[in-house]
C-alpha cells in the first residue's frame, strides 16, 4: 500500500505493508532509533511517538493507520525550541538514568504540554503513565516537566 | 573547591534525551544476520530429536554441536550450557539459534524446527540441595540454654524481574583473528572470560565493547556471557555479523531473576528481653543452575543480623535446584531477603513480648566497635542514630504511629533499619578481581579514564570523570569516560556489589593524586594502579569469619501507606529515607538513585508478582508483571548524612544496592500496622491482605 | 489470499466484507498485542486487515432526544473531550490503560474485542447501551450484553461491523464506576463494577450493574438487577446481605496470572456494597 504521511515536518510516501508496526517503519526504513522498543504491546511507552500531536505507543500502531497524519519522532521533535526548554527541564531535575525511557517521557511530556500546558501534579503523572521507568522512581521525571512548564511559559 | 556533592549536569543526559544515545538494538552493520533463539518447550526431560526443515541458502542453525571447546557459561560453577545439552533442566532453555538475513524466514524457520523431548518429573520442591553453608557466632548453645523466651518465625520472598526497560541482547562480528561483541552488559570483562572460556581461544581473539545500557540492576551481570558465548560460536561459523536482541516476553521467561527464599528464624531472649542468640535457616531457590547463587546465598547469610549486634549466631543456609530458570544478580544480591525477614522479626519479638519495637530495635543497633556476624569489626564511625532520628523527625513517625495504632482507620508507617556491605563479599577484591585502572594524559592535557566500569544508569560516567577533575583541578570537559572496550580499558572488574565509585573510583582517585603530582604540562602520561587490600580486613572463607567487606553503608526508610478495606490495595501516602553512604560524589545522582531504589525495594514488597507454576513463569510480560508506575510512587525525600570513609574517594561507600534494601520491610510493616495483622511474605499483594484480614474474624 | 484492505468510505468497507474474509482492525491496539510477531516482522494475522480507523462516517458524536450515538471509531482520547459524554464513561475511560493507548483506541475496538475485563463495556452495559451493527444490507441493533456472547466472542458476522453505541439519554442519580487493577494506572482490571441506580421520592426506579473479570464475559443480570425496583433505598440499605446473596451466583470468576477467584468474588461483593454505601 502507498502511504502518505508528513514525518518529522517533511512529507514522505512509502510503499509498504499496512500492517506492519509504526514502531518497526521508523527504526528500519527511516533510520530512526531514537524510538525504543521497549515491550512490544504497549505496556513500557519506550516507543512513543506523537501522531497530530498525541501521544501514541509506536508499537501498536499499524502503519497504515498513519496515512495522512502529522508523525513526529524526537528526531523531529528535537529540533524546536520547546524541546530545549524540556531537554534542560530533564537534565536539571535529574530526570535522565538509563536513559532508554527518556525519549519516549519527552514525547509524552510534549503531548501533555500541548494539550494543558499548566497540568496539576496529578495531570503530569496521569500522562506519564503510559511510559514506564525502572531507574528514577519518576519524582525527578515530574519534576522535570513541572520544570518545563515554568520556564516554557508562553511556550505551549 | 567547590564541595564534590554539589550536582552537575549528568555527561550523558543530552545523547539519551535526544535520542542519540547508542543502544545495542539500535546498531547496524554491513551484511548483518540477525539470530533467534529455539527453546526448550518442556521442564525436563531428554532431546531425543531435533527436526530442522531444509534451510534456505544464507540461513543456518547453531547448537551445541558446533561447540569446539567448552559449552558452559564461565560463571562460578561451570553447570549452565549455553547451548542446551541433550538433558533440559528447564521451561525455555536455549537450544540452537537460527540465524540468517530476514527475519521473516528466520521466524518460520523456528516455527517449522521440531523438537521431540523424553519428558521426566521436574521437581519443585526443597530436596536437591546444590549448595550449602554454615557458620557460627559465639556459643549459641548457652544463649538458647539460658533464655527466658524464644521466638520462632518463618518468612517467606518471591520472584522479582529486574524489568530493565531495554531488553538483553548483542551484536557480535569478525575483525580478522578477533570476535568483537557489543552488547548490553554490566560488566564487560565476564563476558570477554566467558567467550574465551567457550572458544578456548587466546585473549588477544575477544573484544568486548559495551554499547549504552538501558538498566540493568544485576539482570545483565551474569546472563549476558550466555548469550555472548551462543553468538560467538554463530559468528566463528557463519563469518558475519550477527544481532541478537530478545523480545521482552522471551527476556522473561529465560533471563535470572531475584532468588525466592524461605527463612525461618529462632531468637533466645534473655530476662531483659533482649535477644542473645539467633538461629537462621536460609534456603534459596536458585533454580535449575548453580550460576551465582553460591555468593547470593553468602551475602544473605552474612546479612542474618540486619543492622543490628546479636552476640550469638548460628546460620546455616542452602541454595536448592528446582527445574525453574535459574535466579541470579538483582540489586541488593540476597540482602533484601534477609532483610525482610530480620527487620519483620525484630517487629515480631517486640510485639510478641509486648515490648515498644522502636525501642526494642534501638537497644539492638550495631555500634562502631562491635562484632559483626561474622565476627569481625564495624571499624568506622556508625551514624544510624542519626539516620533514624532524621527520617522519623521528617516522617513524623513517632505521632503517626500513635495515631494509626487505632482501629479501623488503615494507615500504617513502617520503618526499616538496613546496612549493606560494599564490595565483593570476603576477599573477593584481592583474590578474584584484583581491579586495575588506568589514567592517560593526553599531550593536550585532556585525561582519559581507563577502567571497565559500566554505566547503566546509576551516573558513573559522571560521578568518576568529576572525582578525576577535582583532584586534578580541572574542568569536568577533560576528563573522558567513553564506554569500555576491553582492548582499551584493563580490568577493572565488573560493575556490581556496590563496588564502582568505592573500589574502583578509589582506584581512580588514587592514581588522580599520582598523575597530578608528576603532572607535566604538554606531555603523555599514563598512570596504573591496582587494588591492594587493607591489611587488616582478614576474612576465611571456608569458615565464615572474619571481615567480610571493607566498609558498610547505612539506611533507614521510613514508609507511609494506607490500605483499602473493601478492595485491599495499599496505596504509598509518603516515603522518608536517610542515607550515610560516605559521601555523595553528586548528590542529585545519589537522590536519583536513591528514590529509583526505593521504589523497587517498595513494589518488591507490595506490588511484583512473579510465579512460577509447575516451572512455568505466569507473569510472562510487562502487562501481567506489574512495576510501578508514575501514578504508583509518592513523594519521596531523602536525606543523605555525610560520614566520610578513609579508604574511599572524598570518602565515598557504595550506593547502588543500599537504596532497594530497605523498601520490603518497611511497606511490609506499614502494611502491617494498617490492617494489624502478621505478615510474614513478600509481596504483599492485596489477595494476600484479603486472606490476612477475614481471618479468625 | 487477499491483501489488506484500505477503504475510502464506510460502503466500500461494506461491499468488501460482504465479498471477502478481513480482520477489522480500528486503532490497532488490540489487534496488534492479539497478532504479535517478532520484532520487525509483520503481525501473523489469521485474515487480511480491514483498515476503518480513518473513515469519518465512523467518527461522530450526536445527540438527540433519546439517545447518544458514538461512531465506533470515537477514540478514547476524543470521548474523554466531549461534552456529551456521560461523567460516568468519562471516570472509566480515564482508568483504562494509558494516554498513549486512549489517544488511538475505539469505543467500537473495545466492544468488538469483547475481554470479560472491558471497563468501558461494564460501564456500556450499566447504561443500557446498544451497538448498531451493519453489513451491506441490513442494520441491526443489540444490546451490548446480547452482543457480546463469550471470551473475546460476539454476534458479528464476518460481513458485519460495528457502526456505533447508543446510549439512552437520560440522566442517572448516581452512576459509579469501580476498577481495581494490579497498579494504579496501565492495568488490566482484577475486578470492576459499574452501576447506575435511578430514584424517585426515595424508591428505586432504575438499577442496573455490570461486573468485569467474573466471568466470561462482563456480567450483568436484568432479572437481579429488577428485584431492586420498587423498593426503598433504605431497604436497600439494610438487606446489603440478602443483595450480595441475590448477586452471588453471577459472579464466577477464575484463578489467572492476575489474581485470584476468592479476591475477585470478595472484592466485587465489596464494590456492591461501596455502591450501595454510596447512595442516598
Amino acid at each position: 500500500m502507498i502511504i502518505k504521511f508528513t514525518l518529522n515536518h517533511q512529507a514522505v510516501t512509502i510503499d509498504t505493508d499496512p500492517s506492519r508496526r509504526l514502531l518497526d517503519v521508523l527504526r528500519v526504513d527511516f533510520n530512526l532509533v531514537g524510538v525504543k522498543e521497549g515491550c512490544g504491546e504497549g505496556e513500557c511507552g519506550a516507543c512513543s511517538v506523537l501522531i497530530n500531536h498525541q501521544v501514541v505507543n509506536s508499537c501498536l500502531v499499524p502503519v497504515g493507520n498513519v496515512h495522512n497524519k502529522d508523525v513526529l519522532t524526537i528526531e523531529g521533535y528535537k529540533l524546536t525550541p520547546k524541546y530545549k526548554i524540556i531537554e534542560t527541564a530533564f537534565v536539571d531535575a535529574g530526570a535522565v538514568q538509563c536513559g532508554f525511557c527518556t525519549p519516549g517521557m519527552v514525547m509524552a511530556t510534549e503531548s501533555l504540554l500541548y494539550q494543558n500546558p499548566h497540568p496539576s501534579d496529578l495531570e503530569i503523572k496521569i500522562a506519564l503513565s503510559g511510559n514506564l521507568c525502572r531507574c528514577t522512581g519518576y519524582n525527578m521525571i515530574i519534576e522535570a516537566v513541572k520544570l518545563a512548564v515554568e520556564r516554557g511559559e508562553g511556550l505551549w | 573547591m567547590a564541595d564534590i556533592s554539589q550536582s552537575i549536569p549528568k555527561v550523558d543526559a543530552y545523547a539519551k534525551i535526544s535520542g542519540e544515545a547508542v543502544y545495542v538494538s539500535d546498531i547496524k552493520k554491513e551484511g548483518m544476520l540477525y539470530a533467534k533463539t529455539v527453546r526448550s518447550s518442556i521442564v525436563k526431560g531428554k532431546i531425543t530429536h531435533i527436526d530442522v526443515p531444509s534451510l534456505p541458502e544464507g540461513y543456518s542453525i547453531v547448537t551445541r554441536a558446533d561447540v569446539s571447546h567448552m559449552n558452559v557459561v564461565k560463571i562460578i560453577f561451570d553447570d549452565m550450557p549455553y547451548y542446551a545439552t541433550d538433558e533440559i533442566n528447564h521451561l525455555n532453555e536455549p537450544i540452537l539459534l537460527v540465524v540468517g538475513e530476514d527475519k521473516e524466514i528466520i521466524d518460520k524457520i523456528t516455527r517449522e524446527i521440531k523438537i521431540t523431548y523424553q519428558e521426566e518429573k521436574p521437581v519443585f520442591d526443597d530436596s536437591q540441595s546444590v549448595i550449602s553453608y554454615a557458620f557460627n557466632k559465639g556459643s549459641i548453645k548457652k544463649a538458647f540454654k539460658n533464655a527466658k523466651d524464644i521466638i520462632e518465625m518463618t518468612y517467606e520472598t518471591g520472584l522479582q524481574e529486574q524489568a530493565y526497560i531495554e531488553p538483553q541482547g548483542f551484536i557480535a562480528y569478525e575483525e580478522g583473528e578477533k570476535i568483537v561483541l557489543i552488547g548490553s552488559i554490566q560488566c564487560p570483562y565476564y563476558v570477554k572470560n566467558a567467550v574465551i572460556h567457550a572458544l578456548g581461544c587466546s585473549e588477544n581473539q575477544v573484544q568486548v565493547i559495551q554499547a549504552v545500557v538501558g538498566g540493568a540492576f544485576g539482570g545483565k551481570e551474569e546472563y549476558p556471557s550466555l548469550i555472548a558465548c551462543q553468538l560467538a560460536i554463530a559468528v566463528r561459523k557463519i563469518h558475519k555479523p550477527i544481532k541478537l536482541i530478545f523480545e521482552r516476553e522471551e527476556d522473561i521467561l529465560s533471563t535470572t531473576k531475584r532468588h525466592p527464599s524461605k527463612i525461618k528464624l529462632t531468637a533466645a531472649l534473655n530476662h531483659l528481653n533482649n535477644i542473645t542468640g539467633l538461629k537462621a535457616d536460609i534456603t534459596l531457590d536458585g533454580g535449575a543452575y548453580k550460576g551465582l547463587s553460591s555468593v547470593v546465598l553468602s551475602r544473605a547469610m552474612i546479612a542474618v543480623t540486619g543492622a543490628y549486634t546479636i552476640d550469638n549466631l548460628e546460620v546455616q543456609g542452602k541454595v536448592i535446584k528446582t527445574n525453574t530458570v535459574p535466579n541470579g544478580a538483582f540489586r541488593g544480591f540476597g540482602a533484601p531477603q534477609m532483610f525482610f525477614a530480620i527487620e519483620m522479626f525484630m517487629h515480631h519479638i517486640a510485639k510478641e513480648t509486648n515490648q515498644d519495637p522502636f525501642a526494642f530495635r534501638m537497644r539492638h543497633l550495631a555500634r562502631q566497635g562491635d562484632k559483626t556476624s561474622t565476627s569481625g569489626h564495624f571499624r568506622d564511625p556508625i551514624i544510624l542514630e542519626d539516620l533514624i532520628r532524621v527520617a522519623t523527625e521528617k516522617s513524623k513517625y513517632h505521632s503517626k504511629v500513635s495515631a494509626y495504632s487505632n482501629e479501623n482507620i488503615y494507615k500504617g508507617i513502617g520503618m526499616s533499619i538496613f546496612l549493606h556491605g560494599c564490595g565483593f563479599t570476603g576477599s573477593g577484591e584481592s583474590t578474584h578481581i584484583k581491579a586495575k585502572v588506568k589514567l592517560l594524559k593526553t599531550k593536550e592535557d585532556n585525561v582519559k579514564i581507563l577502567v571497565a566500569a559500566v554505566d547503566m544508569g546509576q551516573g558513573i560516567k559522571t560521578t568518576l570523570p568529576k572525582v578525576v577533575a577535582s583532584i586534578l583541578e580541572i574542568p569536568v570537559s577533560r576528563v573522558v569516560f567513553d564506554y569500555p572496550d576491553t582492548d582499551l580499558v584493563p580490568d577493572s572488574g565488573p560493575t556490581v556489589a556496590s563496588r564502582t565509585m568505592m573500589i574502583v573510583g578509589g582506584l581512580v582517585a588514587k592514581a588522580a593524586d599520582e598523575l597530578k603530582s608528576k603532572w607535566i604540562d604538554n606531555e603523555e602520561q599514563t598512570v596504573m594502579k591496582q587494588y591492594v587490600q587493607p591489611e587488616y580486613i582478614k576474612w576465611d572463607e571456608s569458615k565464615f569469619q572474619g571481615d567480610a567487606y571493607p566498609a558498610y553503608s547505612w539506611g533507614v526508610n521510613v514508609v507511609e501507606v494506607a490500605v483499602d478495606p473493601l478492595t485491599y490495595q495499599t496505596k504509598i501516602i509518603n516515603t522518608v529515607s536517610a542515607y550515610d553512604i560516605g559521601k555523595a560524589i553528586d548528590e542529585r545522582i545519589i537522590i536519583g538513585q536513591a528514590e529509583g531504589g526505593i521504589t523497587q525495594g517498595m513494589a518488591y514488597g507490595y506490588l511484583e508478582r512473579m510465579v512460577a507454576k509447575d516451572g512455568k513463569i505466569m507473569q510472562k510480560n510487562l502487562t501481567d508483571y506489574l512495576i510501578p508506575t508514575s501514578l504508583d510512587t509518592s513523594k519521596m525525600s531523602t536525606y543523605i548524612l555525610d560520614n566520610p570513609y578513609a579508604l574511599g574517594p572524598f570518602g565515598a561507600k557504595g550506593a547502588g544496592e543500599l537504596t532497594l534494601i530497605g523498601g520490603a520491610p518497611a511497606i511490609a510493616l506499614a502494611i502491617e500496622m494498617a490492617i494489624n495483622k502478621k505478615i510474614t511474605k513478600i509481596p504483599v499483594t492485596p489477595e494476600y491482605i484479603m486472606e490476612l484480614m477475614n481471618h479468625d474474624h | 489470499m487477499v491483501g489488506h484492505y484500505y477503504p475510502s468510505s464506510l460502503e466500500e468497507t461494506l461491499i468488501e466484507l460482504k465479498k471477502n474474509r478481513y480482520q477489522i482492525i480500528a486503532g490497532g491496539t488490540d489487534v496488534l498485542v492479539q497478532y504479535r510477531s517478532w520484532s520487525e516482522t509483520v503481525p501473523k494475522v489469521k485474515y487480511p486487515l480491514m483498515f476503518i480507523h480513518h473513515l469519518s462516517e465512523l467518527k461522530f458524536m450526536t445527540e438527540n432526544v433519546d439517545y447518544i450515538e458514538i461512531g465506533a471509531c470515537v477514540t478514547y482520547k476524543d470521548l474523554l473531550s466531549s461534552p456529551l459524554i456521560p461523567k460516568v464513561l468519562k471516570d472509566t475511560i480515564i482508568e483504562i490503560a494509558s494516554p498513549g493507548i486512549r489517544h488511538t483506541a475505539t469505543l467500537g475496538g473495545n466492544i468488538a474485542n469483547a475481554s470479560p475485563a472491558a471497563d468501558a463495556v461494564c460501564t456500556l452495559i450499566a447504561l443500557d447501551a446498544m451497538v448498531v451493527i451493519k453489513s451491506i444490507d441490513s442494520i441491526r441493533t443489540e444490546k451490548i450484553e446480547d452482543f457480546i456472547t463469550g471470551v473475546k466472542k460476539t454476534s458479528l458476522k464476518p460481513d458485519e461491523i460495528i457502526y456505533s453505541v447508543k446510549i439512552p439519554n437520560v440522566m442517572s442519580d448516581y452512576a459509579c464506576f469501580y476498577k481495581v487493577g494490579g497498579r494504579q494506572a496501565d492495568a488490566i482490571s482484577k475486578v470492576s463494577l459499574a452501576a447506575v441506580m435511578n430514584a424517585t421520592d426515595g424508591r428505586i426506579t432504575k438499577w442496573r450493574m455490570a461486573f468485569g473479570a467474573v466471568g466470561p464475559k462482563v456480567m450483568t443480570s436484568l432479572s437481579i438487577d429488577g428485584m431492586m425496583i420498587g423498593k426503598t433505598i433504605e431497604e436497600i440499605k439494610i438487606t446489603i446481605p440478602a443483595i450480595l446473596e441475590q448477586y452471588s451466583p453471577l459472579i464466577n470468576p477464575i484463578d489467572d496470572q492476575r489474581s485470584t477467584a476468592k479476591y475477585r468474588k470478595l472484592v466485587a461483593m465489596n464494590l456492591i456494597q461501596k455502591f450501595i454505601d454510596a447512595i442516598s
